[in-house]
């Protein structure tokens, strides 16, 4: 069995001292005397040799451990299987088929580009091990290039062992056209509907809290004068505090378009897509086409009021950051960002089975997107007001500041139903369904608008929801079950004729 | 298809999760009671005491209709699965696309001789909840015949 790449260890040797400087500085106050009136007075002499001894052992173990990762951790390449064993305390082996590797992804840190280190997963895809891929292999760049390069052709059951040692073309994928650029321009503009999106959701949420101030305020002060006080300070403060993370979510967003999408490029390579990106982290994804299972175009509530558009694939394996344990909470990215109307354009360059479809009819009624909510919020509102009121009386807090309450409760109430009823709105007027002989569109969502294309040979189950009211108005939620990673595998198609029913069983293959 | 209810002893089990959670909200309306002051007691006493027992009522009530509305049927190509009160939902679930099946037991399960079914997909994983044993073990015993003599499709990813 190969071991993993040494110099992994040294790249240990950074993040884990950066990681023991960050438990340093969290305990670091220990070390100092302070007075009665908090005043910093002096240094305790006798913990200082003790405190660098933890941090110097709590260091010495990080290594330690990644010593012993490296020694029981390793791979082995044989005819028609990977084998790959690690883990220190929880040990984990591994088998993947070269015919089951479903996506292959390369990921690289900055401090392993220093190194040459990359790590290299394959993923089966299979939803039982959803919670990370099953072979993680940390290799020098070469060898790890050369193991992509290996992969890709053995999965199709192409090359034999010897290829492996075959020596790599520099990077191959330049050769090949890249369909899409992410320009500056784009990222820029990207930074700033990301920005206008941040600023709006905060202004909502200033709002609550603004509310909730109010409602504080009136509780600690009973005269009317006062809360009038509190409630321009709040406000002064809200709008400053907003200003400022709108300003700081704008540069954030910049930066994390430029540094997270640096280099983006999506590349076809006979039947197999390529997708890389990243400054610090590098990502370069491959898999085959026909392991796309559906295309998910979303649009934000601002980037549709500007006309544009995100296009994500569900391909079991790739997503944000497949090597780590978060793996399925976020679907991987094919185009982060262009105009709704050169999404179809994009589509049928790179996919054109997966071209959006036609919207078809809208939602049978507008009610049930609001009916349930109104009534179970107004239920829960009536509770809390059910026992907060009594308290207040009981503790006897003077009439001002239950009115005050009362007011603040009252807002608060017409807030979340304004903004709800807004969702429910716009949930109305996108949910749609297009059937056109084999693929299936379904459009949905609220705040955020998804567009879902997929096959109906990957739809693996049909769920109607109903209640008996619906059910006497002839009236049905569906949620498609697709064949994707277990967070993201549902579709909803809400409220439509029950009689569709007939039409979306007979899309599944028995 | 024809569909069908779930035995007795599953109404059996409902009502003892039911007594289960019973004891918890008493237990916790309890110790809401002992521990606020005088001032509070009867106020939260009068308004928790409400809550309360509008939620056991609530949870006794789903318990029995819940059953009754629980019903399923499997043939060779489908699994049809109709359920809930409130939200009644049907699934139908291809017996193609099941990738496994585990038959699950808790410890009152076993008491009672029932046996929930879970199936799992290339995407979602549905239980069947809750059966007599032998039906538990017959069903996985037909449907994993099903599942070996059936069609491998094209998309077979082995996932």
């Amino acid at each position: 069995m190969k071991r993993f790449c040494k110099n992994n260890v040294l790249c240990h040797l950074i993040t884990d001292l950066a990681y023991v400087a960050i438990i340093a500085i969290s305990f670091i106050d220990m070390l100092f005397i302070e007075d009665e009136a908090g005043e910093l007075v002096g240094i305790e002499t006798a913990l200082v040799p003790l405190f660098i001894g933890a941090c110097v052992l709590i260091y010495l173990a990080f290594i330690l451990y990644q010593v012993f990762y490296l020694r029981l951790s390793g791979y082995q390449i044989n005819e028609n299987e990977v084998f790959c064993q690690r883990g220190v305390i929880f040990r984990r082996k591994s088998r993947l088929e070269y015919s089951k590797i479903n996506a292959i992804n390369k990921r690289q840190n900055i401090i392993q580009r220093i190194f040459g280190v990359a790590v290299l997963t394959l993923d089966s895809g299979a939803t039982k091990t959803a919670g990370g891929a099953e072979i993680i292999i940390v290799e020098d760049t070469r060898t790890v290039d050369r193991l992509m390069s290996y992969f890709r052709s053995v999965k199709d059951g192409a090359a034999p062992v010897s290829s492996l040692n075959a020596e790599v073309c520099e990077k191959p994928q330049k050769l090949c056209t890249n369909y899409y650029e992410f320009t500056s321009k784009s990222k820029l503009l990207f930074s700033l509907i990301n920005a206008v999106t941040a600023l709006f959701f905060l202004v909502l949420s200033g709002a609550v809290l603004l509310l909730a101030f109010f409602a504080f305020s009136a509780l600690r002060l009973v005269n009317a004068d006062g809360i009038l006080e509190y409630l321009i300070t709040g406000a002064v403060a809200a709008v400053i505090l907003l200003v400022g993370t709108s300003a700081v979510s704008f540069i954030g967003s910049i930066i994390y378009s430029f540094v997270s999408y640096y280099g983006f490029s999506v590349t076809k390579d006979n039947d197999s897509i390529n997708i890389s990106y990243g400054l610090f982290v590098r990502h370069e994804n491959s898999f085959k086409l026909s392991k796309i299972k559906a295309v998910k175009v979303s649009q934000g509530l601002i980037k549709r009021l500007f006309g544009f558009a995100s296009i994500n694939l569900e391909v079991i394996g790739y997503t944000v950051d497949s090597s780590s344990e978060n793996k399925g909470e976020e679907i991987g990215v094919l185009i982060p960002f262009c105009k709704m109307c050169e999404v179809n354009e994009i589509l049928s360059e790179l996919l054109p089975e997966f071209k959006i479809g036609e919207r078809g009819e809208s939602a049978k009624s507008f009610f049930p997107f609001i009916s349930w909510f109104s009534l179970i919020f107004t239920l829960v509102f009536c509770a809390v007001s059910g026992v907060v009121f009594p308290l207040l009386f009981a503790l006897s807090v003077g009439a001002a500041a239950i009115k005050a309450t009362a007011l603040a409760f009252a807002l608060a109430y017409a807030a979340v139903f304004a903004i709800v009823s807004l969702n429910a709105v716009l949930k109305y007027k996108n949910s749609s369904l297009s059937v056109s002989g084999a693929k299936i569109t379904v459009y949905g969502g609220g705040f955020i608008k998804r567009i879902s294309v997929f096959d109906s040979k990957n739809l693996v189950a049909v769920e109607r929801v109903s209640t008996p009211m619906r059910e006497r108005a002839g009236i049905s939620s569906f949620v498609l079950h697709i064949r994707a990673n277990s967070e993201t595998n549902e579709i909803h198609l809400d409220i439509r004729s029950s009689e569709i029913e007939g039409e979306l069983v007979s899309l599944l293959r028995v | 298809m024809k569909l069908q209810n779930l035995p007795r002893a599953v109404l059996k089990l409902r009502f003892a999760y039911s007594a289960i959670g019973t004891l918890a909200i008493l237990g916790f309306y309890a110790a809401v009671i002992i521990l606020c002051g005088e001032q509070l007691r009867l106020a939260l006493g009068v308004s928790l005491g409400v809550a309360a027992a509008g939620l056991l009522l609530l949870i006794w009530i789903l318990a029995k209709m819940g059953y009754d509305r629980y019903r399923y049927g499997y043939d060779e190509k489908r699994i049809v699965v109709e359920k809930g009160v409130i939200f009644r939902r049907k699934i139908v679930i291809p017996i193609c696309q099941i990738q496994d099946l585990h038959r699950v037991q808790g410890p009152i399960m076993l008491l009672l001789k029932l046996g929930g079914v879970e199936i799992s997909t290339a995407g979602s994983n549905f239980t069947l909840a809750y059966l007599a044993t032998s039906d538990a073990d017959k069903m996985i015993d037909r449907l994993a015949v099903n599942l070996d003599s059936g069609e491998v499709t094209e998309n077979e990813e082995v996932l």
